[in-house]
């Protein structure tokens, strides 16, 4: 019990230095996930309660950021699939059709400005948003993302590649002049 | 981070993502109330037990809530078990960790604490008010920001809530009102008794009792205030459900109706559902029981935990009604706090006259037929909908007061969801930024907006007008109002989506913007796109789109429209969406959308295919095509406006057909009708999408001829012919010279017209 209790202890002060060091920008990352700050919050706050449950599982010997990011993004992904199941109740553009427009040149994102970036980033499907959100923003790499997601790497390169590519289609449709 | 070095970001784009999303402005401080949240997690939370999550607490708290009373009750109750839990819904109060609240919960309901059991009796057996003073605290507020009740609030407020729940279970109780001796009938000085049994019960109504108010008395003519139930000054009055109207009032005359008030200096507080108009199974049934709630200036409802208004009764009888300086709150709780007005077959109404109604999820025309007007302060947390499900119909109006909408990004204004809405707008109305409307919004739905003579919309972002799902139905009636449209940053989505096509060209969804009025953007450099798959009908007067800088149409094969596009009648005039010049576009297409310059719009979409959608080409002095960057307006107008110089052409003679009258200008103002001065060019090519529908199919062309023509300052006089398939298409057979007519201040292309008329006939007109 003695040493249950010190087990906790420890458990709450790691957690808290981690809360202390990378909080803030999990919250970035929640929102840029979520786009909807109540939904951010919450998914923050489950972030570290599940953190604070599963320590026991964290290796010390890695850098906490990644397995705090996939804690996170697993919450994400589940909540994904409950809104999945309550799709009429989520509005979003109707979406064009999935045609990653090929003629488009690959350095066009590169010309848009960086709101326009990240506004087309929040159009993406959520599943796409929480990969480009991981590796563009938090700075994890493709292996670390596929260990925390339980992906292969392939696939989470090709759902990245799409995911750009996606971007790519919705800012040829208006960067440029003809939505100057 | 532990990045493989091959894996870094190693093209321009993946650079340009990155940057973009660690921009400092991209970053945003942790709010107060996370923090306070975590440091509560973090100092109580003992992780070798099970820690029940946020939604978990939720959901708990969800089901508590159904049977939940108010948090002023629970403040005593907790006042009464020496404080261990605060009720207040303070978030940054200790709250402790859930596994403690439930036991705390459970400890509650094992005490014989009930209030009732407590309150002390009259003589007639009557209860006094004992809660007075104990839960008056009935406060909300009416701001939008406010109104986003955050689920760590919420959590706070749900756990001391549930805890009390549970104690109120063991005292439920339904009761009925039965009449005192003489009016005014009060609350507190009835006599309350049984539902079932009608032996009196000796107490008033508490927070775990389910009331019911029917029977003789209480009933009026529509326009008789007399013979209310009131909360009057003074009272607290509390129940758990609370139902006025059930089954059937005694007299089934189709006036009558069940009366209840809040009034000035009353509070009445229900911890369960509120009812108006409730027919019930296994019970001798009235067809149409209704009942009329009016909040009194200084009367304050608040409904924790839903509120419906007409809830099974047909007929128009359910009414609420928050009379100026009254104030209702169906917020402030934890359950689903749906404010439905008009649910299953029932119909009903609420109006806001002049007074204050907070809502968390409203929905007018829930299953049956509501109507709701807004003439005071209306806030909604969450969603709006109006003809929410299959087979109902709602209608709300706005006439004056405010309209407060929170989580604009994620839940829309719905009007006509699965069933049809209309929704009035005729007096300013401020949403919050980010702001979408969806008018159609299934396969079912079918949806309205009017925007009135002094009616206005702002900080919209995004407008679906039938664009949704195939089978919505959307439109847009604009009857003199204003929508400003909340424009974005480059890259930003169309801000305007009018049906909805398959890939195959198929209409899929419903779509039309109609009327006069004005679309603006709330800011000159930014711009706001329209897709258009329906139609844009000017009607009656002007409608102004010239706000609009871009048409995108970018999966539309050639032909594919049939009638969809811009049209004017009725003495309307459509002023389209204005255009850019291109360097690298061999025409400027104004109303459409083509494919050119490598970017954007479908490589087989070459053709202009909206109905009078048009092209056009300008050259300078030596007949190079002129790029110079600037814009071109240009204006539809209905064939029978008189600010027509002429003789329109088409309409000299029996069967001529005016097919279309344009006004063009090349100017130096962005997207701006208003006090655009001409740029200089010499000569114009042009070619127009005419409505080759509007001619007869038995047309006998060996008579008659389609023409373009322009007019010259004295004349309209024959500039091109018809052609490709079905005449779809006018152009000028040469470029014609810039107008120099007295009127071609800021339209200095001039006047062009397209008509079906007789071989032969006289095509000069002089004015």
């Amino acid at each position: 019990m003695e040493r249950g209790q010190t087990e906790n202890g420890d458990a709450q002060r790691r957690i808290s230095e981690f809360f202390g060091e990378y909080g803030e920008r999990l919250w970035n990352t929640a929102l840029k996930m979520c786009h909807n700050r109540s939904d951010a919050e919450d998914l923050t706050l489950r972030t570290f309660e599940q953190a604070l449950r599963k320590f026991s599982l964290y290796d010390e010997s890695r850098s906490p950021f990644p397995w705090l990011c996939g804690i996170l993004a697993n919450l994400y992904r589940m909540d994904l699939r409950g809104k999945a199941r309550n799709a009429l109740d989520f509005f979003a553009d109707p979406p064009d059709p999935p045609d990653p427009a090929p003629s488009v040149p690959e350095v066009i994102a590169s010309e848009a400005d960086a709101e326009a970036v990240r506004e087309a980033l929040a159009r993406l499907p959520g599943n796409y948003r929480m990969l480009v959100v991981l590796r563009y923003f938090d700075d994890l790499s493709v292996p670390e993302i596929a260990a925390q997601l339980s992906l292969p790497e392939g696939t989470v390169k090709r759902r990245l590649h799409e995911a750009r590519a996606l971007l790519r289609e919705d800012l040829s449709r208006t960067i440029g002049p003809y939505g100057a | 981070m532990e990045n493989d070095p091959t894996d870094n970001f190693d093209t321009a784009e993946e650079r340009a993502l990155s940057a973009a999303l660690k921009a400092p402005e991209a970053q945003e401080p942790m709010p107060p109330r996370l923090v306070a949240e975590m440091r509560r997690l973090l100092s109580d939370v003992r992780p070798a037990s099970p820690c029940v999550g946020v939604r978990r607490w939720l959901r708990i708290a969800a089901a508590l809530a159904i049977l939940a009373a108010g948090a002023g009750l629970a403040a005593t109750i907790v006042a009464n078990l020496g404080g261990a839990r605060s009720a207040a819904t303070d978030s940054t109060e200790d709250v402790g960790q859930a596994t403690d609240d439930t036991q705390q919960a459970q400890t509650i309901a094992a005490t014989p604490s009930s209030t009732s059991s407590n309150l002390p009796q009259s003589p007639s057996g009557v209860a006094g008010s004992p809660r007075r003073g104990a839960e008056g605290g009935t406060t909300f507020s009416t701001q939008g920001e406010n109104m986003n009740i955050s689920k760590t609030t919420t959590r706070t407020a749900a756990i001391a809530t549930a805890s009390l729940a549970l104690a109120a279970t063991a005292q439920a109780t339904d009761l009925c009102y039965r009449l005192p001796s003489a009016t005014p009938y009060t609350w507190d000085g009835g006599i309350w008794i049984t539902h079932t049994n009608k032996v009196v019960h000796g107490a008033v109504p508490t927070a775990s009792d389910n009331v019911f108010i029917w029977g003789t008395g209480l009933k009026a003519d529509e326009n008789d205030a007399g013979k209310p139930l009131c909360v009057a000054s003074g009272e607290v009055a509390l129940t758990k459900d609370f139902t006025i109207g059930w089954n059937g009032v005694a007299n089934s005359s189709s006036n009558n109706k069940i009366l209840f008030e809040v009034q000035d200096g009353g509070v009445m507080t229900n911890a369960g559902p509120v009812k108006l108009g409730v027919v019930e199974d296994g019970y001798t049934k009235q067809t149409n029981p209704g009942g009329l709630a009016t909040v009194r200036a200084g009367g304050s409802w608040v409904a924790q935990n839903g509120v419906t208004v007409g809830a099974s009764s047909t007929g128009n009888r359910n009414r609420i009604v928050i009379e100026q300086g009254g104030e209702m709150d169906a917020v402030s709780g934890s359950g689903d706090r749906e404010f439905i007005v008009a649910n299953v077959a029932g119909h009903g109404a609420c109006v806001t006259n002049a007074g204050t109604l907070a809502a968390y999820d409203f929905f007018v025309g829930g299953y049956g037929n509501g109507d709701f007007e807004n003439s005071g302060d209306l806030t909604v947390a969450r969603k709006f909908t109006i003809g929410r499900q299959a087979g109902s119909y709602g209608h709300v109006r706005h006439s004056g007061g405010t309209f407060s909408k929170g989580t604009p990004s994620t839940q829309p204004v719905h009007v006509g969801y699965n069933g049809t809405g209309v929704f009035e707008v005729f007096a300013p109305l401020t949403l919050q930024k980010n702001e979408r409307l969806v008018l159609g919004g299934t396969a079912t739905g079918d949806g309205t907006l009017v925007l009135g003579p002094n009616g206005s919309i702002n900080n919209v972002t995004n407008i679906s007008v039938g664009a949704f799902v195939a089978g919505a139905r959307g439109h847009l009636q604009m009857a003199g109002g204003t929508l400003t449209v909340q424009a974005l940053a480059s890259g930003s989505p169309y801000a305007l989506l009018v049906g909805r096509i398959g890939s195959s060209g198929a209409q899929q969804a419903w779509g039309d913007i109609s009327g006069f009025g004005t679309i603006a953007r709330d800011d000159q450099e930014r711009s706001i796109r329209v897709r258009l798959y329906g139609q844009v009908v000017a009607d009656g007067g002007d409608l102004d789109l010239g706000s609009i800088k871009t048409v995108g149409d970018n999966a539309v094969n050639a032909n594919v429209c049939g009638s969809n596009g811009w049209y004017a009648v009725n003495g309307g005039r459509l002023l389209y969406p204005a255009a850019q010049d291109f360097s690298y576009a061999e025409h400027t297409t104004i109303g459409d959308y083509v494919y050119r310059g490598g970017v954007g719009s479908r490589a087989d979409d070459m053709d202009i295919t909206l109905v009078n959608s048009l092209q056009l080409r300008l050259f300078d002095g030596s007949g190079a095509q002129l790029v110079d960057g600037k814009y071109n307006h240009v204006a539809l107008y209905a064939a029978d406006r008189n600010d027509i110089p002429g003789q329109v052409p088409g309409t000299a003679s029996q069967n001529d057909i005016a097919l279309g009258v344009w006004r063009l200008g090349h100017i130096d103002k962005p997207g701006d009708n208003a006090g655009a001065e001409s740029v200089p060019f010499d000569k114009a090519w042009l070619r127009f999408r005419i409505d080759s529908d509007a001619i007869p199919e038995d047309i006998d062309w060996s008579q008659f001829k389609v023409r373009l023509y322009r007019w010259d300052g004295s004349a309209w006089k024959v500039v091109g012919t018809a052609f490709g398939n079905d005449l779809q298409y006018v152009e000028t057979t040469t470029s014609q010279p810039a107008y120099s007519g007295a009127d071609a201040d800021g339209w200095n292309i001039g006047w062009y017209a397209a008509a079906l008329v007789r071989n032969g006939a006289t095509t000069i007109v002089f004015r």
